[in-house]
């Protein structure tokens, strides 16, 4: 390895008196005796001085607070107008509003559409942004520092002229719903939702938009809420970057001296309901392979002195990857890919939460650990060293994130809008190094309330229930979208069917496939009866052929009077591989082997299992669907085989509705059934009629469907 | 709602700067935007000198905010590799992190982050980059980082295959089980001729097969070649005390012994070699895609200005030529984009639509085309050039705002555009450029015997349950 020892140096032979030269030529280089090659990192030097850019505050005649900071490094500046509209200002019943707002404030004017505003502020080379959160709004724009008149008057536009068109609010509600379905998809996500709840209760912070909730606003609620409350009084408008004070003072008043007006006053929030006991909510979600944990509680104001000690415990215990909550769930136990806590600032009431998602296995043991870290940071004084380790980071990383203007406007107006003094950005780091050991233990002792915590898993159910209740704290279920449910809800039982046998009828079926609206190919379905060793059953023999992707024969035998499996052979191409799969039963003893498709590519399968009585295999699927008894509010849950993936599924169908479907074999009045359960939920319409077989059917979220074309 | 990046010419192994690129919605462009003020961006200020070693070493102060990043350019990227070679440019990128003499495997990383810093690495075809951001008072711990590991990388056979590992998984995630990453690729790959020039003809991920069948000697051969001082620019900048520095880098780095000089890299590529054509399928795809591919010159040629311009009027932001088209206009693309790619030895231009669900793909592809034709039988209106002028110095100018923005922009300059003082030149360079040139290098490049056309489909459906 080309590496000399520590601390000698080697310089090859002949170079010596190049290098000498070269030195003596460059000049530079010290004459003193060389350092040694250091073997550990080296130590810290003295800590640099933060020089926050000064920075101008005054009042506007129309009750707008201005607040300018010049830095002059590059020619560029940022303007953001803040105003207080936010989800505390929002209707019960319209959770959503301020974010809807916002969203349009850039989707036209009086003077500009959507498409001319964002024309005009690219074509300078800049950009625009507009949102809101818990409490406030902001529109900012970010440019050159020689359009900051653009940049002004853009802004002074959209919050006096704002005219919210109707197709404008069409677009961004069906955006919001689009990106509310991913996030109601992804546990973390959910469990943040659920979390909120139950810290906050029915304080707005703790709500969340619905796709109700987004459906129900309309252009009245938006045009109403910006009237009420996007006005000067109490905004703030702060402008960072290449630009001079006075300069920006008289600009600003040009652009906005027009505006006028004071937000109607808002209504007192609901109380944040007192916690009395720590609490686990375990909220199911079918299928999940991990646990998403969240536990916390309310913590501090923004304004309260406490958040410098307890900046400094959040750090110590998951504010990184060298703090406790990493260190020993993932470093040393190897449960998850990082632990982590955090604590909000919003206006108001403030709330800690710590997270970890982990394997469903050790989530029990995941969550143990997490409470006793808790406990200690609230019980133990933590070593100097930790201590000073946090201080050195929270003031080490501070200036990192001063660095732009775009930064600094940032820094400065979320100061000023949480209510912090004038010289909170200039003396954090000096605030924080000032705070003692004795301040960060009372501080830890008083607000880490692990006595009344909130405690969220959100995970596989029926395989957590047991393990979280012998934590010995009280255990509630729900599902993802926070409604109870009960224990018996996590197993749904298998219904005992009534099996409409006579159901079940000789056919030869012909379906045509369907992808984006277009034929692409064609599946076959024969039912025959047929004897096996004195026993009568059922032969059902698929085929599919979908171009040169799919070509695929199978034949899944069952029992005729119990429908249980018997023999399933699948055997064909996707995807120009090879796909097989051989199963054989044996009373409820099944064994085989496969090679399937699967989610995340071709799946090997060996397969020697016994299975609980009753459970019946996915491959008959269609045929056991006809013999279901369908009535108008059916609902049966059937256990599933699926050799391919080796796993059983408690299915759910539920006759849905009633519809008359028309496909090219024709008309036919059918019970619309929805099967839940699988990695999609399937909706089929299945004949009321002779021979009661499914005409067609599609799956959520895939541009798929099969639609009968003939039957015999 | 914010405009896309802007035409990028360094991007991370992967599909991410194509995903970046592609934008939604658009805008029609209203009124003439305001012409660029006489004096582009800032300068910046730098000094330089080199180490008997062969090390670079660039300075450049700015005391604003105590924060300061270290950064090195390795002159090497997966452009260096030999046949059945392929991948190890991009290993190291991991490899430099699993430990060296004095650092455990992954401390890097922690010593970075527990100082309140942050950190990153990429790799592309001609150069692999390595950089901390830390508070000001922790230089000699960013300097020694990058110094151990220069001198004392620890290659053993256990690192290796857990990184080939790594890079198996980042691979499987990133590209196969990636919608339209496989497609992306190959069609950045295609217009390069394997005997003429292999360093682009290959992925910067590289083949599996060539990972696997390699061995750690091969590794260690590869670093001691190209992980050497006299390969590597070492770039300061920041709130640091010059003096201080350069005893620091003495200290750490004056002992690393050099490598022999390596071999150029050869990359022979002609334009207008006649029009080709590929279709593929891709399983993760929902939709189907359409790329056109140009072939063009390194970002050191005279025209890559006038490139970089016209590249982004066709296809930067919501109100991009293609944009307006092909998503607003004719509603045939749910995302029409593209981006710029000048490298050290040549470069391309690709543009991008995929298509909305039930649009025929040859209407998509002759779109494309007819906006490519009108760049070159039209002269493009000076307002769309004044924006994309605009654009680009916007984005220069926020990235110098960080100290980081600022050491990428000197190496950038120094091993792209042949100088270090070229930094301060790239804006004007684009001011500079006229209508006229936008016309002439559109004729010259967007041309069909010099395209590649990439037909992206997705997959049928797989068998029912």
């Amino acid at each position: 390895m080309r590496q000399p020892k520590a601390g000698s140096r080697k310089p090859r032979a002949g170079s010596i008196a190049t290098a000498t030269a070269l030195v003596a030529a460059l000049g530079a280089l010290p004459t003193a005796a060389q350092a040694q090659y250091p073997t550990r990192p080296p130590a810290p030097t003295a800590l640099r001085p933060v020089r926050f850019p000064p920075f101008v505050t005054t009042r506007l005649a129309n009750g707008m607070d201005l607040v300018v900071v010049e830095q002059h490094k590059q020619p560029v500046v940022t303007v953001t107008l803040a105003v207080q509209a936010g989800a505390i200002h929002e209707p019960a019943d319209k959770v959503g509003l301020s974010g809807m707002v916002a969203e349009l404030l850039t989707k036209g004017t009086e003077s500009r559409t959507a498409d001319q505003l964002s024309a005009e502020v690219e074509g300078a080379g800049g950009s625009v942004f507009a949102g809101s959160d818990n409490d406030f709004t902001r529109v900012s724009v970010s440019s050159l520092s020689e359009h900051l008149p653009l940049a002004l008057s853009v802004i002074a536009d959209v919050v006096t002229h704002s005219t919210f068109p109707a197709a404008e609010l069409e677009l961004a509600r069906t955006r919001m719903l689009s990106a509310l379905r991913v996030e109601l998809s992804q546990p973390a996500s959910i469990a943040d939702r659920i979390f909120r709840r139950e810290v906050y209760g029915a304080h707005p912070y703790g709500r969340s938009a619905t796709p109700a909730s987004l459906q129900a606003i309309t252009r009245e609620d938006v045009v109403s809420f910006f009237t009420q409350r996007v006005k000067p009084t109490g905004a703030l408008l702060v402008v960072a970057g290449d630009v001079n004070a006075a300069r920006v003072r008289q600009l600003a008043t040009e652009a906005f001296g027009a505006w006028r007006g004071t937000p109607a006053a808002a209504a007192s929030p609901p109380a944040i309901p007192a916690r009395s006991l720590t609490e686990i909510i375990l909220v199911h979600k079918p299928g999940a392979v991990q646990s998403n944990i969240l536990a916390g509680f309310t913590f501090i104001t923004p304004r309260d002195p406490a958040v410098y000690p307890l900046t400094i415990a959040n750090k110590i215990v998951g504010g990184g990857t060298d703090a406790r909550l990493f260190m020993i769930l993932r470093e040393q136990h190897g449960w998850t890919y990082g632990s982590y806590s955090y604590f909000s600032r919003p206006y108001g009431m403030g709330a800690f939460e710590a997270n970890a998602e982990v394997r469903t296995a050790v989530t029990d043991s995941a969550v143990a650990e997490m409470l006793r870290q808790l406990g200690r940071i609230r019980t133990e004084v933590p070593a100097d060293s930790e201590i000073a380790a946090a201080k050195n980071y929270l003031a080490g990383v501070f200036p990192l994130t001063i660095q732009t203007a775009q930064q600094i406007a940032g820094a400065v107006a979320n100061a000023r809008l949480l209510g912090l003094p004038d010289d909170y950005v200039l003396r954090y780091r000096e605030r924080l190094a000032a705070v003692t050991t004795a301040q960060l233990a009372a501080a830890a002792q008083r607000f880490f309330t692990t006595d009344k915590m909130a405690i969220l898993v959100v995970g596989d159910g029926p395989a957590l229930l047991s393990k979280l209740r012998a934590l010995g704290h009280p255990v509630r279920i729900v599902d993802v979208e926070g409604q109870p449910l009960t224990e018996a809800d996590l197993n749904p039982r298998p219904t005992a069917v009534s099996w409409a046998l006579d159901r079940i009828v000789p056919v030869f079926l012909t379906y045509r496939v369907l992808v984006q609206g277009n034929p692409m190919g064609e599946a076959t379905r024969r039912l025959a009866r047929a004897t096996e060793g004195g026993r009568a059953v059922f032969q059902l023999m698929g085929s599919m052929n979908i171009g040169s992707f799919v070509q695929q024969a199978d034949t899944v035998t069952i029992d005729a009077q119990t429908l249980a499996p018997i023999r399933v052979r699948q055997s064909g191409t996707v995807q120009g591989q090879q796909a097989f799969l051989r199963l054989d039963y044996e009373g409820t003893h099944v064994r085989g082997q496969g090679r399937t498709p699967g989610p995340q590519g071709m799946r090997e399968a060996n397969v020697d299992t016994t299975l609980a009585e009753g459970t019946l295999d996915d491959n008959a699927m269609e045929a056991l669907l006809s013999a279901l008894p369908l009535a108008a509010s059916g609902r049966w849950s059937l256990p599933m085989f699926s050799g391919g993936q080796g796993t059983v599924r408690t299915m759910t169908a539920s006759v849905a509705g009633e519809e008359s479907v028309t496909v090219p074999a024709g008309m036919f009045a059918c019970w619309r059934v929805e099967l839940a359960g699988g990695e999609q939920p399937l909706t089929l319409y299945v004949m009321k009629d002779a021979p009661y077989v499914v005409v067609k059917y599609t799956m959520a979220g895939a541009p798929v469907a099969f639609e009968l074309t003939n039957r015999q | 709602m914010t405009s896309s990046v802007q035409t990028r010419r360094r991007a991370v192994v992967g599909s991410a700067r194509w995903a970046a690129v592609l934008g939604v919605s658009c805008a029609l462009l209203a009124g003439a935007p305001p012409a660029p003020a006489q004096q582009p961006a800032g300068r910046i200020t730098y000094d330089s000198y080199a180490l008997p070693n062969g090390l670079t070493v660039v300075l450049s102060e700015d005391h604003t905010v105590p924060v300061v990043t270290v950064n090195v350019w390795y002159h090497v990227g997966s452009g260096n590799e030999r046949v059945r070679r392929s991948g190890f440019a991009h290993l190291f990128e991991h490899m430099m992190f699993q430990g060296s003499a004095n650092i455990r495997k992954s401390e890097h990383m922690q010593l970075v982050e527990r100082a309140g810093g942050s950190m990153n690495g990429s790799t592309n075809e001609d150069r692999t980059n390595y950089y901390e951001t830390l508070p000001s008072n922790r230089l000699n711990l960013g300097l020694w980082l990058e110094a151990d590991r220069m001198r004392s990388l620890a290659i053993t056979q256990e690192n290796f295959e857990n990184q080939r590992s790594t890079v198996k998984e980042e691979r499987r995630l990133g590209v196969d089980n990636q919608p339209y990453s496989r497609g992306f690729l190959d069609a950045q790959t295609m217009p390069f001729d394997s005997s003429a020039c292999f360093a682009y003809a290959h992925t910067v991920i590289g083949d599996m097969a060539d990972l696997d069948s390699a061995r750690v000697e091969d590794v260690q051969a590869f670093f001691n070649q190209y992980y050497a001082p006299n390969n590597a620019v070492l770039t300061i900048v920041g709130d640091f005390d010059p003096a201080e520095a350069r005893s620091l880098v003495q200290q750490y780095y004056g002992d690393i012994p050099r490598a022999a000089d390596a071999a150029p890299v050869r990359c022979d590529v002609s334009l207008g070699t006649g029009t080709r054509r590929m279709e593929m399928t891709d399983n993760n795809a929902n939709l189907p895609a359409v790329l056109l591919v140009y072939k063009a010159t390194p970002a050191s040629d005279a025209d890559a200005a006038a490139l970089e311009m016209l590249g982004s009027i066709l296809a930067d932001g919501e109100s991009s030529r293609l944009n307006r088209r092909l998503v607003r206009e004719e509603r045939a693309a749910m995302q029409a984009g593209g981006f710029t790619d000048l490298r050290r030895s040549a470069g391309l231009l690709m543009f991008i639509a995929i298509n909305n669900q039930g649009v025929e793909t040859s209407r998509v592809e002759r779109l494309l085309n007819e906006e490519i034709d009108r760049v070159r039988n039209d002269s493009v209106p000076q307002a769309e050039l004044t924006k994309a002028q605009n654009q680009y110095r916007a984005g220069v100018v926020r990235q110098r705002q960080t100290a980081m923005g600022v050491a990428e922009a000197l190496q950038n300059a120094l091993w792209f555009d042949g100088s270090l003082d070229a930094a301060n030149t790239a804006a004007q360079r684009r001011l500079a450029v006229t209508t006229a040139d936008l016309r002439r290098v559109a004729q010259r490049f967007l041309t069909p015997e010099n395209r590649l056309t990439a037909i992206i489909n997705p997959p049928a459906p797989q068998g029912g349950n």
